[in-house]
């Protein structure tokens, strides 16, 4: 028995029914972030005993054995559950402050927790399962205080939806499996991945609960939700390429992920134009920012997959930038419209608006303008006029971040003043971004690991 | 034939629920469709007759649930439950219909090995008109009756190609738990509306 492997899947558990109590306290946030930096700790300093389950795979201590299916940790699920533990431990403390956040730390324990499980968790087709109790328990989370409910009724409906295509496509992954050269397995397969990334991920046409959650909802509930289901999605393909591995070496699969990443980028910064509010703004660069993840990692090349790990370690500080200066917006105005806050009223609130936006855009100076450069560049001899759109794109962005800024000042109810804890808040993520500059190359050589599993299952030439 | 009929039924109710805006009305109906899924799957031969017994027993708890915290809502935050769709219903029974004729297409054109056809089309077009419900709703109770109308659907053709018992406990859980999510967010709604 693989006792510590059964401890890390239990404490997020067991902390749900502490912190539940506790969530209308100020103890519920730190209590819940240390609980998750407390499980990637746990995952460094237990000396797991190495054994080979297949010989591109290390296991970490024996199989885990329930119900009569395995639960293995590999060298690769420790960096990938470090890095989802360690970014909600994070965002756990971004949420600190607001009162209207206060459902994200039991239900992000328990939504963690079975992402975790639907991880680990071998026939692939039963994790599906937990993955998708976890992308729906998330709902929960996205209502702030007497606001966010048609963004979360969207939200529940696209992650139902997605949810349906990724069991589909692991029982036709199975049959595909068990009936070998028969391509209608494969064809459904790819198709229904497809179906639910788009649904999971806000590609256009479906991506209206993106904006909303961030507009309407509380915004860090709405940042947790659509970083566990980006990046979380990350990984869990991932497990699927390792489990399925003709999944990756089929045609269409290299060119699914290209279609997702191009739409998200380039659709955002046009549909952006038409939409007024930080919040809708701040949904759009996000998209368009995790559009580039993907449009990375579908290049099928190992530069590729590099860019695309390195950029998942970057967004995260943009994301909580935003997510933060949001929630501080809407406790000041009660909404996240652009004009309710003039500059001199709450300076760090628009700077943090500012500054993560055009960190989101990957804008020089900030860390993932190296990233989308690096990508024009290799765009640009194969593909010209797609490297033309990549880097138009940003202007577009820009162009909406820059309208909100200019946006005339609104007579609306009394302000309420800015909260102290912006300042230091916006004083050490500004501190957090330059560090990120200068550790960009550290960070991309800790996040390796990453791409090689990735590299291991596509065996790109 | 009477599996046809059974079809018809399943669908008619599923439209039912698609057209009828009264929040009681539309809670019978829904109950009425899972109930006659159950019943559809009782007459196949693929799916053992205890689990479709749970499954009508399920829809008639669910269908239950959603009655007391309708009821719940309707004392302090009623247009939680009588906000109307933009379309007129004889728009909605129209799409109901079309969307039976899709599904039958669909059958026809993509057959699927493993599944019965006549599952199919239950399935094609209980998804096509629960994300119908789901996204012309402006409550979240009747989107999330439109969510589990899809459940509903996908529940018939899963079970009639899992073997796996786990896995069918497991897409009984994601039922409940949807069912869950949606209450809260009903009573959610009537907390911060009080």
């Amino acid at each position: 028995m693989n006792f510590p492997l059964l401890i890390l899947l239990a404490v997020p558990f067991l902390t749900v029914p502490v912190v539940y109590p506790l969530r209308r306290t100020p103890l519920a946030a730190p209590f819940a972030a240390a609980v998750a930096a407390a499980l990637v700790g746990f995952l460094w300093i237990v000396p797991w005993p190495l054994s080979a389950a297949r010989p591109d795979q290390n296991t970490l201590g024996p199989p885990l054995v329930l119900l009569g299916r395995t639960l293995r940790l590999t060298e690769t699920d420790r960096w990938v559950l470090s890095v989802l533990w360690g970014s909600a431990a994070l965002m756990f403390l971004t949420a600190w402050p607001f009162r209207f956040e206060r459902r994200l730390y039991p239900i992000g324990m328990a939504a963690g927790g079975l992402w975790m499980l639907g991880l680990l968790l071998r026939p692939i087709s039963l994790g599906t399962f937990f993955i998708g109790g976890a992308a729906l328990l998330l709902a929960l989370t996205l209502l702030g205080e007497g606001h966010g409910m048609e963004g979360a009724t969207q939200y529940l409906i696209a992650a139902s939806l997605g949810f349906l295509a990724w069991v589909t496509a692991a029982w036709a992954a199975e049959q595909a499996t068990l009936n070998p050269g028969q391509p209608l397995w494969t064809t459904l397969t790819v198709v229904l991945i497809g179906m639910a990334l788009v649904l999971w991920l806000g590609v256009w046409p479906a991506y209206r609960w993106v904006l909303l959650l961030f507009a309407e909802g509380a915004p860090v509930g709405a940042a947790f939700t659509v970083f566990l289901l980006n990046y979380g999605t990350w990984f869990w393909l991932l497990a699927w390429a390792q489990e399925f591995p003709w999944l990756s070496q089929l045609p269409g699969w290299s060119a699914s992920l290209q279609t997702i990443g191009i739409l998200m980028t380039l659709s955002s910064a046009v549909l952006a134009l038409a939409e007024r509010g930080w919040g809708a703004i701040g949904g759009y660069a996000w998209l368009a920012a995790s559009g580039l993840s993907w449009l990375a990692l579908g290049l099928g090349t190992v530069e590729g997959v590099h860019l695309s790990a390195w950029t998942l370690g970057i967004r995260m500080i943009a994301l909580i930038g935003l997510a933060f200066a949001l929630a501080a917006h809407r406790r000041m105005s009660g909404s996240t419209e652009s004009g309710r806050i003039p500059l001199h009223h709450g300076p760090w609130v628009i700077a943090l608006l500012l500054g993560s936006g055009m960190a989101l855009m990957d804008v020089p100076p900030f860390a993932g303008f190296t990233a989308r450069w690096a990508l024009t560049r290799w765009l640009t001899l194969s593909h010209p006029i797609l490297a033309l759109a990549l880097m138009g794109s940003v202007g577009l962005l820009g162009w909406a971040l820059w309208r909100e800024l200019l946006t005339p000042p609104k007579e609306t109810t009394p302000l309420r003043p800015m909260p102290r804890s912006v300042v230091w808040f916006g004083i050490a993520w500004w501190i957090a971004e330059l560090l990120l500059l200068f550790s960009g190359p550290w960070l991309g050589l800790q996040l390796k690991a990453l791409a090689e599993a990735w590299i291991r299952v596509r065996l790109i030439e | 034939m009477i599996g046809e009929l059974m079809i018809l039924a399943v669908i008619g109710l599923a439209g039912l629920v698609l057209a009828i805006d009264d929040w009681r009305g539309m809670l019978l109906a829904w109950a009425l469709m899972g109930a006659a899924g159950g019943v559809l799957l009782q007459q196949t031969a693929e799916v053992p007759r205890e689990l479709a017994g749970i499954q009508i027993l399920n829809s008639v708890l669910l269908a239950l649930l959603f009655y007391l915290a309708g009821r719940r809502a309707r004392t302090t935050a009623p247009r939680t439950l009588t906000a109307r769709p933009a379309i007129h219903w004889r728009f909605r029974v129209l799409a109901a219909l079309f969307l039976y004729v899709l599904a039958r297409m669909l059958v026809i054109r993509f057959p699927l090995p493993i599944a019965s056809p006549s599952l199919l089309i239950v399935t094609y077009a209980l998804i096509g008109i629960g994300l119908l419900i789901a996204t012309l709703s402006r409550s979240p109770l009747k989107a999330g009756l439109g969510v589990l109308t899809m459940l509903n659907g996908y529940q018939v053709f899963y079970l009639s190609v899992q073997d796996s018992l786990l896995a069918i406990g497991l897409m009984a859980g994601m039922n409940l738990l949807v069912a869950f999510l949606v209450v809260a967010l009903t009573l959610v709604r009537q907390e911060e509306a009080a």
